[in-house]
């Protein structure tokens, strides 16, 4: 025989009201039985719960007496109310539908309507309809300040200035991706620069979220062929007697540094090229399946490439007749790279060269010669350029010459060189041009001047050589992206 | 079964405007449904109005009456929360007036009894006032209109171990108010 523990009181008494609830189970209720043989206490208790228990059963259904006369309930009356509160709906649903029309129309009616709406909120609207001039198109630019910077859009004409988000984030470092439907930047949020990114036709703001050095800026970052990867630069902080490179690249007290590769959602980060090494200048091959850069991890600025997951690095191109790699191009198609290659010497017997090659060094063919001593090295390693005309036919690259540097423009096929700008009181381009998606026209930004050429002058709707977008009355203009909708490439 | 289905019915005529099945229905939860308002409500006077309102309530929301329920601890359901939200109502009204009240230093006067109040409904009108709403709920349920257990649970929602604690303390309250051990 199981034995059973004894009862206590307050579980007893419990169990005395529910004999009167009649929940009590047959053991329990024997188990009871033996504890009120026993416990003089809880039978009073038992007798006085079954006096409050009849007491209840007299005087509660009594709390439900109405004071007022009786009242006969009829159907009549469930009917009336029913339709009247059917009518009340009604007219409320109305009334409050008024109300949101007065209220659209209000907004309608007011300076800026909709669009001033609109253009508060995190996304930017989609570009006008183009007019019949091809200069209906429009350019995406940072403006620099000293206390802060933003991000611009204007017409290509330089009507339409307007900047882009509200909000006060500095903004910098604009990028848009090759379909051109996304826009990345770097914001800086309480000190924290992070980089943020939208769908340029009706998405919101996402944070693309990259966890190690949090307080340190991005310095460059560019957009995979198929727009869902990122490749960043983020700065390193400079150490005084630490890291040794022969050119310093210092931004507010730090230099280029590890080059990331990332998904969108801040998966699958890779950091390429190591921590101690100073990189530059990211760009995609064509079919997305590696990334090219620039780096001096001995040193001397060479050009490498990656396989999108970070694996794979190898140097590209030749050093026959040079000892460094400067500014380089992947062709359209993906099969060549044009790059500078530059001795270093101030020995007029030496000469810096531009050369076209295969991917893998092989066919290298020298395009240029220029004699050693005439580029600025620093400049033209970092802040040089070349870069192919979309459709792969033309070069445009920085010339030391005569001339001192100008822009020009050799066509691959014919081996013609034209020269495309020159101007001593405008100066180079800082950044490096933007080709126009058809390669019509290039956008460079000069100090505090906005520009675009016309790669071919005698077109009817074309400027007659280049216009000046721009003037900032801030620091300066940085990065110049076109916004053009259609991407579609005219043949020529 | 056959009283489901019949229930079913019923209520989805009174949804139609059917006056017959309207007539019927009042007459049929009417009455219970003002008593339990009336012990529920802070101001048992509304009782009737507020009676009518919840078995309206009630038709209305007949979409929602799935069938193999028991009508009347459905429509028992909705008269408790309507009697909710009521009391809440009125103590957000009370506090007004009395903060009103206090501004014109004047009293309020509060109608009470009449010539059918008993003491003993006095008393137990005044205890099942100091009983907070989860409490005075399954008592009135019970007591007032003989529901058990297993009905309270369905028209409140709560488990059958909550309500027989619920009535444990309700009891032991009032037997304490009762006898004058707790004001």
């Amino acid at each position: 025989m199981v034995e059973r523990a004894a009862l206590s009181h307050d579980q007893a008494q419990e169990w005395i009201h529910r004999v009167i609830d009649g929940v009590l189970t047959i053991e329990q209720r024997t188990q009871l039985d033996e504890h009120l043989d026993e416990c003089g206490d809880c039978r009073l208790y038992a007798v006085q719960a079954q006096k409050l228990d009849r007491q209840l059963s007299r005087s509660v259904p009594l709390l439900g007496v109405s004071m007022k006369e009786t009242k006969i309930y009829g159907g009549a009356d469930l009917r009336d109310r029913l339709r009247r509160r059917s009518k009340n709906r009604m007219i409320a649903y109305t009334t409050i539908g008024l109300i949101t029309l007065g209220i659209l129309f209000g907004l309608w009616l007011s300076p800026g309507g909709f669009e001033a709406k609109i253009q508060s909120s995190d996304t930017i609207p989609r570009t006008p309809t183009a007019s019949s001039s091809e200069f209906a198109r429009q350019l995406i630019f940072e403006e620099r300040h000293s206390d802060e910077s933003n991000i611009y859009r204007i017409n290509a004409d330089g009507s339409g200035l307007e900047k882009l988000y509200s909000d006060n984030l500095n903004k910098s470092l604009p990028r848009l991706s090759p379909g051109g439907s996304k826009l990345a930047f770097v914001a800086v949020s309480k000190g924290t620069p992070e980089i943020l990114f939208t769908d340029l036709f009706g998405g919101r703001l996402q944070l693309l979220s990259v966890d190690n050095e949090k307080d340190l800026p991005w310095v460059d970052m560019t957009w995979s062929p198929d727009e869902q990867k990122l490749a960043v630069i983020r700065a390193f902080k400079a150490i005084s007697g630490g890291i040794q490179t022969r050119r310093s690249f210092t931004i507010d007290g730090t230099s280029e540094g590890p080059l990331l590769i990332l998904n969108l959602d801040g998966s699958d980060v890779v950091e390429v090229a190591g921590s101690h090494n100073i990189t530059w200048s990211p760009q995609w091959s064509p079919d997305g399946q590696r990334l090219y850069f620039q780096s001096a991890v001995y040193g001397f600025s060479r050009i490498y490439s990656v396989r999108a997951d970070g694996s794979d690095i190898k140097s590209v191109g030749t050093l026959s007749g040079g000892v460094e790699q400067g500014a380089f191009a992947i062709s359209p198609n993906g099969n060549q790279i044009a790059y500078f290659l530059l001795s270093r010497s101030r020995d007029k017997s030496n000469v810096d060269t531009l050369v076209l090659s295969s991917l893998d060094g092989d066919n290298t063919q020298v395009l240029r010669s220029f004699e050693a001593g005439q580029f600025d090295i620093g400049r033209t390693i970092r802040f040089g350029y070349v870069s192919f005309s979309p459709d792969g036919s033309q070069l445009l690259y920085v010339s030391p010459d005569s001339r001192a540097q100008a822009l020009k423009l050799l066509d691959l096929t014919t081996g013609e060189e034209t020269l495309l700008f020159y101007d001593e009181n405008i100066g180079l381009p800082d950044r490096r041009p933007i080709w126009s998606p058809d390669g019509k026209y290039i956008a460079f930004a000069t100090g505090k001047k906005l520009f675009i050429l016309s790669v071919f002058p005698n077109l009817p709707d074309s400027p007659t050589s280049f216009i000046q977008v721009y003037e900032s009355n801030g620091l300066g203009i940085g990065s110049v992206q076109w916004l053009v909708e259609d991407h579609t490439l005219e043949s020529r | 079964m056959v009283e489901t289905n019949y229930s079913t019915d019923l209520i989805e005529r009174c949804l139609q405007g059917d006056i017959s099945a309207l007539d019927e229905y009042a007459r049929r939860f009417g009455p219970e449904v003002e008593q339990l308002a009336c012990a529920m409500l802070d101001s048992p006077m509304n009782a009737q109005n507020v009676a009518q309102e919840i078995l309206v309530s009630a038709v209305e929301a007949s979409g929602k009456f799935r069938v193999g329920n028991d009508l009347r601890i459905w429509v028992f359901s909705i008269a408790i929360n309507n009697c909710r939200k009521k009391n809440r109502a009125e103590q957000v009204r009370q506090c007004l007036v009395d903060v009103l009240s206090g501004l014109l230093r004047g009293q309020s006067n509060h109608i009470r009894g009449g010539d059918r109040l008993t003491e003993t409904w006095l008393d137990m009108q005044t205890a099942m006032r100091q009983l907070d709403e989860k409490h005075r709920i399954p008592i009135i349920l019970h007591y007032g209109h003989g529901l058990s257990v297993a009905e309270i649970c369905r028209v409140t929602g709560v488990g059958e171990n909550t309500v027989l604690l619920r009535l444990f303390h309700a009891r032991a309250r009032l037997n304490r108010i009762l006898n004058g051990e707790e004001s």
